[in-house]
């Protein structure tokens, strides 16, 4: 640290800023002086300790928002070219690109993302992004303790949800939210996502037991589509499928 | 957004002997990709933590930190050579995207991880009581820091996050005097509206 041009006597006291400064950083400028000076001088040490406790104090409240890092960091690949447009994004495939890129380059997520983003159409094991454009979206299977991977978008003012597939068996799980995006997640079965404006796809080409769709306040109105009859309109129909325990979550069966 | 084709400006340039040869450049290139690349995984590693912790303290959204946070390792990438100050770089970069996202209309899209079967919050979890607490405190915290300008409280939250007086002056565009000058003030006044608004704490 440079650039602190104040003289160090014993007549002269070092500045709040210069004792925060010796808590801080390990070393600037005239940081050994000023150590000395406040070795030696009970005025400054009693002030060093009391800017000490202070900015533990605080250290403390920042800490206090902190959230885990997370563990798994996951390419921000659809922001490639622009949002929102063609995507085939496959649940579950976090998990295993997460750790194709471990086998990779231990502690490198970063790696694999790079890879990926740096040759289009290179593919993970056991899973596949589709390129833009392609047909069919690509599909991984999740295992079965792999659940609820899925995708989030954010909230337009109307929503159609289309599965790709009739199912026998299977629910399909709503939450409305105060804020936040559309989430949709999985569990079990083989699920991939197609997002365009207003409308997501979801080719459940081996079913789920639940889909869980988190819709917050923003969108106003929602479809479910299943194959090509409607299962189920929001807010029209809501009230036939609105939890008794909780009036913000629904659930609904294919049939 | 810069374009995932944009030219690997790091390349240098040609040598005379190597534009004879283009395979020899080609090997030149791709070398200074490799070593390029190879820098910036290791920033990544060393960076993300601390990027990821000053970006979580602003927002209070972790997801969202995490995609901030590595969308601009992706515009690194994307520009193709190290800037002068990498980690100055980085945060000048997220504090634009911060900025960006408040005012966003777009969408987002993004991969959500399959750590769980939670969605949204159940009352019925033990320890609830315990995350409602946690939840008022970084209520509380937000609110403190809210009273703070822009600027002094971008330089808390780096410095608390890890980051040097020098890399908080360079990234802010500020010397390294006046870092020490806000971080007294901010500290200060954070603590000062804090108690005001919610008494000492523990
Ligand atoms: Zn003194």
């Amino acid at each position: 640290m440079k650039s602190y041009m104040v003289s160090q006597t014993e007549s002269r006291h070092p500045t709040d800023e210069l004792l925060l400064a010796l808590i801080h950083e390990q070393s600037f400028d005239d940081a050994a002086a000023i150590r000395e000076h406040v070795a030696t001088c009970a005025v400054c040490s009693a002030r060093t300790r009391e800017l000490a406790a202070n900015d533990a104090v605080i250290a403390e409240l920042l800490g206090s928002l902190d959230h885990p890092l997370p563990q798994a960091v996951v390419p921000y690949n659809a922001r490639r070219s622009g949002l929102l447009r063609r995507a085939a994004l496959v649940a579950g495939a976090l998990a295993t690109m997460a750790g194709a890129a471990a086998a990779l380059v231990p502690s490198s997520p970063l790696h694999q993302w790079i890879v990926a983003r740096a040759t289009p159409g290179a593919t993970a094991p056991q899973s596949t992004v589709a390129a833009p454009g392609e047909a069919t979206p690509a599909v991984t299977t999740t295992s079965e303790a792999a659940m609820a991977s899925g995708i989030a978008i954010g909230a337009p003012a109307t929503l159609d949800v289309e599965f790709r597939r009739e199912q026998q068996g299977g629910t399909i799980e709503i939450a409305r939210s105060a804020l936040g995006d559309v989430t949709f997640r999985s569990r079990g079965g083989t699920t991939a996502y197609e997002v365009a404006e207003n409308r997501v796809a979801i080719d459940n080409q081996a079913p789920a037991e639940v889909y869980l769709i988190n819709i917050p306040a923003a969108v106003q109105h929602v479809r479910i589509h299943v194959g090509t009859r409607t299962l189920i309109r929001w807010p029209e129909d809501s009230a036939r499928f609105v939890l008794p325990t909780d009036p913000h979550r629904a659930r609904v069966d294919f049939h | 957004m810069i374009s995932l084709a944009a030219p690997r400006s790091a390349a240098p340039q040609a040598s005379f002997a190597s534009t004879l040869d283009p395979s020899a450049d080609l090997a030149r290139r791709a070398a200074v990709a490799d070593a390029f690349e190879a820098e910036l995984t290791r920033l990544y590693g060393k960076q993300f933590p601390a990027l990821y912790r000053y970006l979580d303290r602003t927002l209070g959204d972790s997801q969202l930190a995490t995609d901030i946070a590595q969308e601009a390792f992706i515009r690194l990438f994307d520009r193709g050579s190290m800037p002068d100050e990498p980690v100055a770089w980085l945060i000048t970069v997220v504090n634009n995207l911060v900025r960006d996202d408040y005012r966003r209309t777009g969408r987002r899209l993004r991969l959500l991880e399959g750590a769980g079967y939670n969605v949204g919050h159940s009352a019925s979890t033990p320890d609830a009581s315990m995350q409602m607490d946690q939840q008022e405190r970084r209520a509380q915290v937000h609110a403190a820091l809210n009273h703070l300008n822009a600027r002094d409280r971008q330089a808390l939250l780096l410095r608390h996050s890890g980051y040097s007086y020098r890399e908080v002056a360079v990234a802010l565009g500020i010397t390294e005097t006046s870092v020490g000058t806000i971080l007294l003030r901010a500290g200060a006044l954070f603590r000062e509206v804090y108690e005001e608004l919610h008494g000492k704490p523990d």
